[in-house]
């Protein structure tokens, strides 16, 4: 490597850290569930060793009823145990992971092309506006990012090494124990390369097998969680098959079905309109949406999960990169086809059960497109064999990508946070640091959860600092696993989870009621009001013996 | 002996008319104003020789609506009135007809590039694609360029070893520029295309290549004046994203952006990176892929069903693999028939991707390419089992695939789309107008409000009551809107309002048609026209009842 081209590699991963640490702890705003279970649970692994179920939680932990893997809860725990209990320390771990994909994208397209296509290949993904907000919120699927491109280095070197084999393997088993969509992915994705290889890994045949024999025995301890409901819940609740949209489905046949009985046999239609084709369209329009231009080109999910909800995952300019990349992968029958056409075909086969564009099953993707745009953007370079236009090419993709960064830039520190507030649960960190703070001038303090499904209680334990031995003692808290198997949690201390705004009259002296905008309306003014960052109301918080008093005056003055 | 030859052909060609003229009347369910204008205007020509504007013989375009609609259809449709007399089947044959044509067109084409049986399983495809037959049934112009460009194709390749087939090719280019405006961007970019990537086989006959687009341009002079007036934008100025309603939304959305921006950098900086040049590359920019996508050709189409479905897609599911394969194939192969077909189908998207996405009868122009590749992928997969056995089953699956399919396709476009499509493609004039024709004894004046669809129901009122066309010249009454759409008043006692007036603004003797739910009245209506699922489509009241109940409560 030149010297000049070091400091190139330097010069993207000092962009990547900048992109992905610069005000993280604000930037996404708000700090969601899954954030806080993370971090709590973490911190409850910290003090006593075990999860806020009091379980030792591997491979899995029950959190919210959703059994996450514990991937991403370990790193927390250490992160924790430098930087404390806190938003920054919880996103730490998926940040710097971030910062870490940018290198192994780097050794990955080396690998695959030359060292040119490498630096810009992770220059993209240093760029990469899904990347960075995947990176910014504590959230395990991005983990995968880094582990599957450095394993498949690995298995590539070990082509050459059978050393390497080794660990290549090491990472995909890891892998398993962070985000579900390895599951189904790596087993598929691993065995395709496998056998796409099979001529030059004739070689290391033996090699070959002890890293697998070692990697199976590495999987064990999953077996139990990925043959139970606890492996499943996630495709229970959400997949179109078992999940709410399953009654979409169906109604839709039966309309169909009604408006064909007036006119032809039954068994005819029951031929044409039932579940079974109804399922396969289903799955095969969710593959092909999982892999358009609109998933990644155009706005992401209003709620702006693990996305930005104002702007696409990709950038604009990516677009006919990545097209004469595939082309030209095709037509110079390039050996990396082998390793990166599977790859993309192959990762929305596990998110297509469960529906379209979500960031976060789709993001095990990353980083092959983006090193296919990189070499796309070579070979259009090598095709224009004038110097004089391979000069304005540069030139002009550069005030390009500069204004598509400034754009990303501005898009997300100050568009981004303006519209993001309320799916992102922000004002929870100030509403329960404030609660914390008064729950003693309270005989209870009560919190509607009708808004928002539940899960109030992470981030209560989280921001107001609850003990996890508090958390497991019966006496202080009420909870127990519902219907559906979520979990409920009806009340820690005096603070109470209620499914709505109680009656007035149904409550005790002392009581503090927190709820979302106009979800109540009473005469007397709330003690203190939570906003989101664009000035809407997030909570209310009443004191309910002033509302009464109120509400007295006015009676009396009646 | 020749006839055994081509019995497979034949049997295409006939499964193709039946999908296309079986009920042709009913199916699409209901008759959009552009049908009926198309059949007005043609009926009102062989009538009296003049359009419904009173303009003789019009050429190269007719006002209608005011949208200005290029003639080609017209006079098509003027020959087949004169023979069925006016009717929706008459209005629909011209383009059910075409339809049937560009199948043989497409086996010509598909014959020329690739082999025989690749053509006959091109041109089978072409006779079922939902898109097409779809296409084909509704009385609209865009498809009858599929078979323009496709056999104007078939002349130019086959030009390149026999001169004379040029002329034929230039005619049919030609004439497409007259029958529908997707042509005028289209074809001067595909042709310009194909010139460039069959340089060395132009300059055979670069001699006649060069006196046929002289002549070719010599014949669209008549075209000029209305490319670069109002008559030939309207439609680009009413609809799309720079000039037309969703521009709008574009601009907030750039002012928005700039304000936040501008809190926290300098203006100059936010006005960069923020302005309308960008948006609109990244509006067109997605537009184009969206239209190229596999939502808009595989996923349920339109929710109005307009020349597509709202139940289904436009292409069959079996047909992707096909389309995937046939493309990895040809570019494997490196085959010279993709010098054609990639350009026609990366530019079909062009002129569609500047007013919007799913918009099917922009869009049509594509077929039969998909068609054509499709058969390519089948062939090339069947001819590379080995084994015969496998093949046979391959062969077994295919036909049970396809058969099952266009049963399902024929279910769909019978039974099911009518019931989901039929409001939105004005189901119901018929019976409406049918019905008011019937009370003319009882009543003297008839009031339809525009509430219900945007003002074009004069022209469905013309169609249905055969209304005599000199009649309603001398008897019309109407204006030109500030946006070139025609606004109609009344045509003698046939009164068209913005929306329902009072009962008191309205003489004696009338009845008010409304829409469901538009006036609540003390008593009921007289009558209703119903939608297929069952919905209220038209209310009609008799206006003095109303009058008298009002007098009534009033009291």
């Amino acid at each position: 490597m030149t010297f000049f081209k070091k400091y190139i590699l330097l010069a993207i991963i000092m962009l990547a850290i900048f992109l992905r640490f610069w005000k993280l702890d604000s930037m996404p705003i708000g700090f969601n569930d899954d954030e806080a279970a993370f971090g709590y649970d973490a911190y409850s692994v910290l003090k006593t060793g075990r999860d806020e179920w009091a379980k030792v939680a591997f491979p899995t932990f029950e959190s919210f009823g959703d059994w996450k893997l514990v991937g991403y809860l370990y790193p927390t725990v250490l992160s924790e145990l430098f930087f404390g209990k806190n938003v920054f320390a919880v996103r730490f771990p998926s940040a710097l992971i971030g910062v870490l994909a940018v290198i192994s994208t780097y050794l990955l397209a080396k690998k695959l092309f030359d060292q040119k296509t490498a630096l810009f290949a992770a220059f993209l993904l240093a760029i990469n506006p899904w990347h960075i907000i995947a990176s910014r919120n504590a959230f395990e699927s991005d983990i995968l990012i880094f582990t599957v491109s450095i394993s498949v280095y690995f298995f590539l070197k070990g082509i050459e090494e059978k050393k390497y084999l080794l660990y290549s393997f090491l990472g995909f088993a890891l892998s398993f124990y962070v985000y579900r969509s390895a599951w189904f992915f790596l087993p598929l994705f691993v065995s395709t390369i496998i056998f796409l290889h099979r001529n030059i890994l004739q070689k290391h045949k033996t090699d070959l097998l002890k890293a697998l024999i070692f990697a199976f025995f590495l999987l064990v301890p999953l077996l139990p969680t990925v043959l139970t409901f606890s492996g499943q819940s996630r495709f229970f609740q959400e997949s179109f098959i078992y999940g709410v949209a399953n009654q979409g489905i169906k109604n839709e046949i039966n309309e169909k079905r009604g408006a064909c009985f007036e006119h032809s046999k039954a068994f005819f239609c029951k031929m044409a309109y039932n579940k079974y084709l109804s399922n396969i369209t289903t799955y095969v329009n969710n593959y092909f949406e999982n892999l358009s231009s609109q998933t990644y080109f155009t706005k992401g999910p209003a709620n702006g999960y693990q996305s930005f909800s104002n702007r696409g995952l990709f950038y604009d300019f990516e677009l006919p990169l990545l097209l004469v990349g595939i082309v030209m992968l095709i037509v110079k029958k390039e050996k990396a086809a082998k390793i990166l056409i599977p790859w993309i075909l192959l990762v929305p086969l596990g998110a297509s059960f469960t529906g379209v564009g979500n960031p976060g099953r789709l993001n095990i993707m990353l980083p092959a497109p983006q090193i296919i745009a990189a070499y796309g953007f070579f070979a259009m370079l090598t095709l224009l064999n004038k110097r004089r236009l391979k000069g304005a090419v540069i030139f002009s993709a550069a005030i390009i990508i500069t204004i598509s960064l400034v754009r990303l830039w501005t898009d997300m520190f100050y568009f981004y946070p303006k519209i993001s507030g309320k799916y992102q649960r922000y004002g929870y960190q100030e509403l329960f640091k404030f609660i914390a703070s008064h729950k003693n001038d309270y005989n209870q303090i009560i919190i509607s959860r009708k808004n928002d499904n539940a899960k109030q209680y992470i981030h209560y334990m989280f921001f107001g600092d609850i003990p996890p031995e508090k958390f497991s003692d019966s006496s202080f808290t009420t909870r127990y696993r519902g219907e559906d198997k979520w979990q409920v949690v009806e009340k820690i201390g005096n603070v109470h989870f209620y499914p709505a705004a109680p009656n007035l009259e149904d409550v005790e002296q002392k009581t503090l009621l927190v709820t979302e905008e106009h979800e109540v309306s009473y005469a007397q003014e709330p003690i203190h009001v939570v906003k989101y960052p664009n000035g809407d109301t997030a909570f209310e918080l009443y004191d309910l013996d002033k509302v009464r008093e109120k509400l007295k005056v006015t009676d009396d003055q009646l | 002996m020749k006839l055994k030859k081509n019995l497979l052909l034949i049997a295409i060609i006939a499964l193709s008319a039946v999908l296309r003229f079986y009920n042709l009347s009913n199916i699409p369910a209901g008759f959009n104003d552009d049908e009926a204008a198309f059949g007005y205007n043609a009926y009102s020509i062989t009538k009296i020789g003049k359009d419904e504007w009173g303009k003789m013989l019009p050429f190269p375009v007719f006002e209608s609506f005011g949208d200005w609609k290029l003639v080609g259809y017209l006079y098509l449709t003027a020959i087949s009135t004169s023979i069925f007399g006016l009717s929706e089947f008459a209005t629909r044959f011209p383009s059910a007809l075409f339809g049937v044509f560009t199948v043989f067109a497409t086996y010509l084409l598909a014959k020329e590039l690739f082999n025989k049986r690749i053509a006959l399983l091109a041109s089978l495809l072409i006779a079922i694609s939902p898109w097409h037959v779809i296409a084909s049934r509704n009385a609209f112009e865009s498809d009858l360029l599929s078979f323009f460009i496709t056999l104007g194709i078939y002349a130019l390749i086959k030009a390149f070893e026999e001169k004379k087939y040029l002329k034929y090719s230039g005619a049919l280019f030609v004439l497409a520029f007259y029958i529908y405006r997707s042509a005028w961007i289209f074809l001067p970019l595909f042709l310009l295309t194909i010139l460039l990537l069959h340089q060395s086989q132009f300059r055979k006959f670069k001699k006649e290549f060069l006196k046929y687009t002289i002549i070719g341009i010599v014949f669209l002079l008549p075209l000029i004046p209305t490319i670069f007036s109002f008559r030939g934008q309207s439609r680009f100025v009413q609809e799309s994203f720079i000039t037309g309603a969703t521009r709008i939304g574009i601009t907030n959305d750039i002012n928005i952006r700039r304000g936040l921006c501008s809190n926290n950098m300098p203006t100059f900086t936010c006005t960069i990176i923020y302005n309308k040049y960008i948006s609109f590359t990244k509006t067109y920019v997605a537009n184009y892929f969206k239209n190229l996508s596999f939502d808009s050709f595989f996923e349920n189409a339109s929710p109005t069903g307009f020349q597509s479905f709202a139940t289904r897609g436009v292409f069959y599911l079996f047909e992707l693999p096909l389309l995937i394969l046939g493309l990895l194939v040809l570019f494997k192969r490196k085959d010279p028939s993709l010098k054609i077909l990639i350009p026609w189908i990366l530019l079909a998207p062009i002129g569609a991707s500047i007013t919007g996405i799913g918009n099917y009868g922009r869009l049509n122009l594509i077929l039969p390419v998909p068609q054509i590749i499709a058969a390519f992928g089948l062939y090339a997969f069947l001819t590379n089992l080995n084994l015969k056995a496998l093949r046979l089953a391959a062969i077994a699956t295919i036909t049970i695939v396809i058969t099952f399919s266009l049963c399902k396709f024929v279910v769909d476009m019978f039974y099911v789309e009518p019931f989901f499509t039929s409001r939105y493609q004005r189901y119901g004039y018929k019976e409406l107008f049918t019905y008011l024709n019937n009370q003319k004894s009882s009543y003297e004046h008839f009031y339809i409000s525009g509430k219900i669809d945007n003002s074009h129901q004069y022209i469905q009122y013309l169609f249905h009551q055969k209304v005599d066309p000199q009649y309603f010249l001398s008897n019309v009454k109407r204006s030109h809107a500030k946006d070139g759409w025609v606004s109609m008043e009344s045509i003698a006692n046939y009164h068209f309002p913005q929306s329902a007036p009072g009962p008191e603004q309205i003489p004696k003797k009338s009845l008010l048609v409304t829409g469901s739910k538009e006036v609540n009245y003390p008593v009921g209506p007289i009558s209703q026209v119903k939608y297929l699922n069952g919905e209220v489509g038209f209310e009609v009241y008799d206006v003095d009842s109303i009058k008298a109940a009002n007098l009534k409560q009033d009291k």
